[in-house]
């Protein structure tokens, strides 16, 4: 653990030497709530490996809580129960793709299960029991990645400079993808239409 | 609040009971069993909270419909259609099997605030399912449910576990009326000390006011109204309530509360009994089957008798008639005797209908004539 940890710091002295820290801001209009911004992979780039920590979705009063949330690609998940009432986990496809839909299961209240997502897209959660739940895992190709405020506003920090692939997605909509050349602070803005 | 829905007898213990006298007999006592519905069941366990509709009361009172369709491989497989994604039968019915798991459980280990039904039969249950898919509009239900026969006591049993152990506990102290002011609901086992058959049977049914506070004033009654239940089931409650308070050992008797959790783990085996609790249940599974082997021994008896009963009817008939048959033949014999005594003295004898000797010559030249 310990290794880990100073391995990753090591890791973050690295990558803070060998390039200036980038950032990109901006802001996503045309859609209300809770939208996601990622640096899409770029070939032949090595990123900081995913956390070694699970991320946790709670079930709790028939939602998943948080709605949406974003993990880079290699996170577990810990889906905990916390309703009195079971839940089912199930995924019919991530993004699109059929074939790596799946269901983890039926489990009761103080229990969860874990998932490793080995591939980015987006996961839509659902409840075989109660239809009226849903949530979303963005899983993230890279590190870089940030969800916006109420104003739609969003920063993406400690990006080495280089050019870039950012992705925009919303519930509901139409992702975007817009190039981006990271130099310093670089500004992206997206106007989600459906 | 009674949350401690696993004190009270079960209806089988107390039938047995009445046969050797031991709690006082119901004013039915002459009506032995009732037939119940998958609806009746429903009525009697769910709809106190559940409602009418099923719906319940959202967010204190969860709707049942969407986890009963959860239970329907075609209802997973629309679900999905409908929000624009696909999923394969095969899974579809995992999923479907895995929430109906999960629905049995839930019934059989109850929630936060839903009682547990562990004292359901697996036949119970099985006609309740039945009838809950058909309210969650999921088709072809309406025909699967099973009729179940109950003792009134059950009946009883089935109320007061359900809807009156959700606000009344089992056991404690009569309560003042000052207590009942502060907000006391009484214990199920004092109730009869509080109110006659008739007035519980009207509380129940149509509610009544009641005396509260210092001074005594009439107030509108705090309980709500079942008035889905009838009089007679509401004197079932009366009748169960009069064992109240339940044995010491009802609650902690092994064998009762085991061989009523093997009627639901049969139904739904669940993953996670610990090794005790299914050795625990394979032993109540023995048990029970025993108590399946009484049963029919006692429906072959009945059905006997029965057929006995039948046989005897039909023989006695069959002799009155042929004895019958025998007493009127002697006795128009009798009576050809003494027409033709009468008319060797002279006696004035009836004629024969002429029209009937006509009819019978006239018989005779169509026979000629087929001939």
């Amino acid at each position: 653990m310990t290794r880990t940890l100073i391995f990753t710091f090591l890791l973050m002295v690295y990558f803070s030497a060998v390039s200036t820290a980038g950032t990109i801001q901006g802001k996503i209009s045309g859609a209300s709530g809770t939208s996601v911004v990622y640096v899409d992979a770029i070939p032949g780039k090595d990123y900081p490996p995913p956390p070694s920590q699970s991320t946790v979705i709670d079930q709790r009063k028939l939602a998943f809580d948080p709605h949406i949330t974003v993990v880079q690609v290699g996170t577990a998940v810990d889906f905990q129960n916390d309703d009195s009432a079971q839940h089912n986990v199930f995924w019919p496809s991530i993004n699109g793709n059929k074939k790596l839909g799946h269901n983890l299961g039926t489990w009761p209240k103080g229990e969860k299960r874990s998932f490793k997502f080995d591939q980015p897209g987006v996961v839509p959660l659902l409840c075989n029991v109660h239809p009226e739940m849903s949530g979303y895992v963005v899983v993230s190709p890279t590190p870089y990645f940030a969800q916006t405020d109420p104003s739609g506003a969003f920063t993406i920090d400690n990006l080495p400079d280089g050019k870039y692939n950012i992705v925009a997605w919303h519930e509901g909509k139409k992702q975007q993808i817009k190039s981006v050349n990271v130099s310093g602070t670089a500004k992206v803005d997206f106007d989600l239409v459906n | 609040m009674g949350k401690t829905w696993h004190l009270g007898p079960g209806a089988r213990e107390l039938e047995a009971g009445v046969q050797s006298g031991r709690p006082p007999s119901p004013a039915n006592v002459g009506v032995h069993s009732v037939t119940v519905h998958g609806s009746d069941l429903y009525r009697l366990n769910c709809q106190g909270c559940h409602g009418e509709s099923g719906e319940g009361a959202p967010p204190e009172i969860n709707s049942l419909i969407n986890p009963v369709r959860a239970t329907a491989v075609d209802a997973v497989i629309d679900r999905l259609k409908s929000t624009g994604a696909e999923i394969g039968r095969a899974e579809a019915t995992k999923m479907a099997q895995q929430s109906r798991d999960a629905l049995l459980q839930r019934l059989h280990d109850g929630g936060e605030n839903m009682p547990a039904f562990p004292h359901l039969s697996e036949a119970e249950i099985h006609s309740l399912l039945a009838y809950l898919k058909q309210l969650s509009g999921i088709p072809g239900n309406e025909n699967k449910q099973m009729v179940v026969r109950e003792s009134p006591y059950r009946i009883g049993e089935l109320i007061v576990k359900s809807t009156c152990h959700t606000c009344h506990s089992a056991v404690g102290a009569n309560p003042t009326s000052q207590e009942l002011m502060d907000g006391a609901i009484p214990p199920l086992s004092t109730l009869l000390k509080r109110v006659s058959e008739g007035e519980l049977i009207r509380k129940v049914t149509h509610g009544a006011p009641i005396i509260m506070g210092t001074p005594p004033m009439l107030y509108r009654g705090r309980m709500p109204v079942f008035d889905y239940l009838t009089p007679q089931e509401a004197d079932d409650v009366y009748w169960y309530l009069a064992t109240y308070p339940p044995p010491e050992s009802a609650g902690h008797n092994p064998a009762i509360g085991l061989s009523t959790q093997n009627h639901f783990y049969s139904a739904a085996p669940s993953a996670h009994a610990s090794d005790g609790k299914r050795r625990a249940i394979a032993r109540a599974g023995t048990q029970s089957l025993q108590e399946n082997a009484e049963s029919n021994v006692r429906t072959a008896f009945l059905l006997g008798a029965l057929a006995l009963f039948a046989f005897l009817l039909l023989a006695g008939g069959l002799g009155f008639t042929i004895y019958e048959l025998k007493r009127l033949s002697a006795e128009s014999e009798r009576r050809k005797i003494v027409r033709v005594r009468a008319s060797i003295l002279g006696f004035p004898v009836p004629q024969r209908d002429p029209d009937s000797t006509a009819a019978s010559a006239s018989r005779a030249r169509l026979r000629q004539a087929a001939r």
